[in-house]
């Protein structure tokens, strides 16, 4: 990232905690607890070792859930383009999972399976499979036929169509879908385990909230957020374009 | 030293073609053997390029034989360059697919982007970094990079400007000499047909066929001669067609 973007985001994460502190201000610290306050926190739960056991566990739901989703997502969407008909069947499923709020798959897992790690990781795959399937659905139609007559015109393998024609032209679709599915995990992911407690992050931040400390909820909100940025800034390495450079 | 390619042939006998109910190409026949640039013209949705895809495999004929001895390359009227390629890897593109390595593919077409003006700080430049004139470099590139024995250009020049035009006009002539190529231009345009093809066939009719076949002799070198000679052509191509010959 070139220096003026770095400023600009710095100074727009330098706003929300002006505007968090103002909060703290106006509300006190039951309602809201200090920037500084919170950041003692997160620097105490690294210190005594208590942030990373929760984080590794949350981190494992969201990438679990996330990886099966979006396996899941692309798959059916291969499978969907291919044949018409089970296109057809697989989107009318996709518009019905995807308009079920992630509370009920939350209340609905928790019947399945009982208070365990699965249930957040379930909802997430649940939440954003069909997002991915859409995107894959959209990618494999918005594909160009002149690319598919040069690939014909040169006689290339189905290997060189697929990574140099097909692949490329999806990802245009499905990237985004994967970069705001990863967002979209770690909320779910959070829930998930608020409601259903064990001892991801979510599950500290219902214990936090059981004991009414504000400053440990909050410390645990910031620690996802962390997570989440590192997480996104992953997956945009991973799914970028090759570089220009030959 | 150029390939020599002296077996090239293109062999199409009473060729029909049929796109739903309507027959597009009706009882064509070409036959075009070693080095010369043939011009392919006729109005416009008459069938050159569906007569073009007929020849490099792309469009199956509902009657008659083809046959094409060599290795067919295209050159499309965009140069239809693969948006998150490298120049490099587009140019690259037939030989991957003829089953040589990525880096094999890049060495092999390194010296021939550089051949064709691209500079080797161009040579990472992805397609919407290039010019039009250097994209449609590359294409031409990707094209010789196997080595064909046929090549058929589908109005490769449309679009251009002017003297770009003109630069790759001659770097087409030069190269169906150098490397010994049976090719085909697809063209509107009777000057550009009078200055670069030793030959020129007309497509017509309703369905198509080949309605005038004339050989070219000597080609235009200058613009005046170019346009007395593209008349003249206009002429021969109406007497031998027997109808008034219009080409937009």
């Amino acid at each position: 990232m070139a220096a003026r973007p770095i400023f600009f985001a710095a100074a727009g994460v330098a706003c929300l905690i002006a505007l968090w502190q103002f909060g703290f201000a106006l509300g006190g610290p039951f309602v809201l607890p200090a920037p500084a306050q919170t950041f003692e926190r997160i620097i105490v739960l690294g210190q005594t070792g208590t942030i990373w056991q929760p984080a590794a566990v949350t981190s494992a739901h969201v990438i679990a859930g996330f990886g099966a989703g979006a396996a899941a997502g692309i798959l059916l969407g291969l499978a969907g383009s291919a044949l018409d008909d089970l296109g057809a069947a697989l989107e009318a499923i996709a518009t019905i999972i995807l308009g079920v709020p992630p509370i009920v798959w939350v209340v609905l897992a928790l019947l399945w399976f009982g208070p365990r790690g699965i249930v957040p990781a379930f909802t997430v795959g649940i939440g954003i499979a069909p997002v991915v399937f859409g995107a894959m659905m959209a990618g494999m139609r918005a594909s160009r036929p002149e690319f598919d007559e040069l690939a014909l015109a040169y006689g290339a393998p189905w290997r060189q169509r697929l990574f140099e024609i097909r692949l490329p032209q999806v990802a245009i679709a499905v990237t985004p879908a994967l970069a705001s599915s990863l967002g979209f995990a770690w909320k779910i992911s959070l829930m998930a385990e608020v409601l259903s407690g064990g001892s991801g992050i979510g599950g500290r931040i219902a214990d936090a909230r059981a004991d009414l400390d504000t400053v440990e909820a909050m410390a645990w909100v910031v620690i996802a957020l962390i997570l989440l940025v590192l997480t996104d800034r992953m997956l945009a390495r991973i799914t970028k374009a090759p570089s220009d450079a030959a | 030293m150029p390939p020599d390619h002296p077996s090239a042939r293109i062999c199409l006998n009473h060729i029909d073609v049929r796109r739903g109910a309507e027959i597009v190409l009706r009882d064509v026949a070409v036959d075009l053997k070693g080095r010369g640039l043939t011009a392919l013209m006729g109005v416009s949705g008459i069938g050159k390029s569906t007569l073009l895809g007929v020849i490099a495999g792309l469009v199956k004929p509902t009657a008659g034989t083809r046959q094409v001895d060599g290795k067919v390359a295209m050159i499309f009227q965009d140069p239809r360059l693969l948006p998150w390629q490298s120049a490099l890897d587009n140019a690259g593109f037939g030989l991957r697919a003829a089953g040589f390595s990525k880096d094999e593919a890049r060495d092999k077409t390194r010296l021939l982007l550089e051949r064709f003006g691209l500079r080797p700080a161009d040579h990472g430049k992805r397609p919407s970094a290039l010019s039009g004139g250097m994209r449609q470099r590359v294409a031409i590139a990707r094209a010789l990079a196997i080595d064909p024995g046929v090549l058929l250009m589908d109005e490769p020049f449309t679009g251009l400007d002017v003297s770009l035009r003109a630069d790759l006009r001659q770097l087409a002539r030069a190269i169906v000499e150098e490397r010994n190529l049976t090719a085909i231009l697809v063209t509107h345009d009777p000057v550009e047909a009078v200055m670069l093809c030793d030959r020129v066939m007309l497509l017509a009719g309703q369905p198509a066929y080949i309605a005038a076949d004339v050989a070219i002799s000597p080609r235009s070198g200058t613009m005046v001669e170019a346009y007395r000679a593209a008349s003249a052509l206009m002429r021969r191509l109406e007497v031998e067609s027997g109808s008034i010959v219009r080409l937009a």
